[in-house]
């Protein structure tokens, strides 16, 4: 296995078996590196080669699926673009993410995240449907530049690991699922705008967030969901000032 | 998740909170440059900040008046009105953002105590800062 002068790296790695113990606990690995190898190419090797048991996602091991997000040393990190090398505690210690259910080992339930950003509306609403033989909705470049940033998004939840207020409240419709909201308001093709807002201006919407900015420090895509959740409250807010100062006007 | 309603108080003072930030950002820095380094730098020359000239401004005094005749009689209340933006302005962003830490050191709970208690303080200063001004002669 081990070359003589291959580099060692021991990881500390959170475990939770229901079917075999109620309680979760940490084990340790200690394996052969490369300085090309990241946190998912360890999980990998332990999977591969010591314990066939240890469960985690992933899938494209480029960043793109969303599905390796764990948290090493603490912080909220897509484990495929995550190297060893940067690390410079020892042991690594990796772990589920944090404010989610654990179901096995570094697996976490996502279905509160799901439902989530069902309730933001992520979908083009129309007021005039056009028959589809009248062709799509077109749409410029500049117009697609306006929500670009927000539809990078690629749904790790490591923004919703991050997030004080999620963890200390699972009623909050957090990071991801607002920029999501915005994404759509953004979008020159959705007439939504009203629906879509009065389903995420609420207490546990948008108003919950008091602006830590985690999710923005964490978010891998450079969304800024924190910066998408000020633009929501702006919108929102000035649309209730115009509706009650001009209360007939069109909003 | 069910449908919540819409939240129509929090955007109020969320208002407040991002005017009054806004406001601050801009004039507080130059109010306090004003009253400190302006005068080393001379960039103010002293005898302007006297107290009886500073009382012929707030008066509106035409003389001192900075509008010109037509809008003279604006000299007077644009002194007060800076005041009262900067003290309101000042003191509602300030206590929503001391709301929010305290939100986030697990007082979160106490929302519905915490919420009139800063608010409250925040109005009361304002109301006192408004007595003031307008109080001056
Ligand atoms: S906003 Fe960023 S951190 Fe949050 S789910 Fe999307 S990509 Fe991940
Ligand atoms: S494996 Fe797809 S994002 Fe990491």
């Amino acid at each position: 296995m081990a070359d003589r002068g291959t580099k060692m790296i021991k990881l500390r790695i959170s475990r939770y078996r229901p079917e075999r113990s109620g309680e979760p606990f940490d084990q340790e690995f200690t394996i052969p590196y490369r300085d090309d190898m990241v946190v998912l190419d360890a999980l990998n090797y332990i999977k591969d080669h010591i314990d066939p048991t240890l469960t985690y996602r992933w899938s494209c091991r480029m960043g793109i699926c969303g599905s390796c997000g764990a948290n090493v040393d603490g912080t909220p990190k897509l484990t495929c673009a995550l190297y060893l090398r940067d690390l410079k505690k020892r042991p690594v210690l990796i772990e589920p993410l944090a404010n989610f259910a654990v179901l096995k080992d570094l697996v976490v339930d996502i279905e509160p995240f799901m439902e989530k950003l069902e309730a933001a509306k992520p979908y083009i609403i129309r007021k005039d449907e056009r028959p589809i033989e009248r062709g799509e909705y077109r749409q410029t470049p500049e117009e697609l530049e306006l929500y670009r940033q927000q539809s990078l998004c690629i749904n790790c939840m490591l923004c919703y690991s991050a997030c004080p207020v999620y963890g200390h409240d699972e009623k909050f419709l957090g990071p991801a699922a607002s920029a999501l909201a915005l994404r759509y308001e953004l979008d020159s093709r959705d007439q939504g705008s009203e629906e879509r807002l009065a389903a995420v201006a609420t207490e546990h919407g948008i108003w919950q967030c008091t602006f830590v900015g985690e999710c923005s420090v964490v978010c891998p895509k450079h969304v800024d969901p924190a910066g998408a959740i000020q633009q929501l409250k702006a919108l929102a807010a000035t649309r209730l000032m115009k509706a009650m100062l001009l209360p007939l006007a069109p909003r | 998740m069910a449908a919540a309603e819409v939240d129509r108080v929090t955007p109020m003072f969320w208002g407040l909170f991002s005017a009054g930030g806004f406001v601050v950002a801009f004039l507080l820095p130059v109010f306090i440059f004003m009253n400190s380094l302006a005068y080393g730098l001379h960039v103010v020359p002293w005898e302007k900040v006297e107290y009886g000239g500073a009382l012929r401004w707030i008066r509106g005094d035409p003389a001192t008046a900075l509008l010109g005749s037509t809008l003279g009689w604006l000299g007077g209340w644009l002194p007060k009105l800076f005041l009262v933006l900067i003290i309101g302005g000042g003191l509602f962003h300030g206590l929503h953002r001391f709301k929010y830490v305290l939100y986030d050191v697990g007082l979160h709970r106490a929302k519905k105590v915490l919420d009139p208690i800063l608010y409250g303080i925040a109005a009361a200063g304002t109301v006192a800062a408004v007595v003031l001004a307008f109080s001056f002669p």
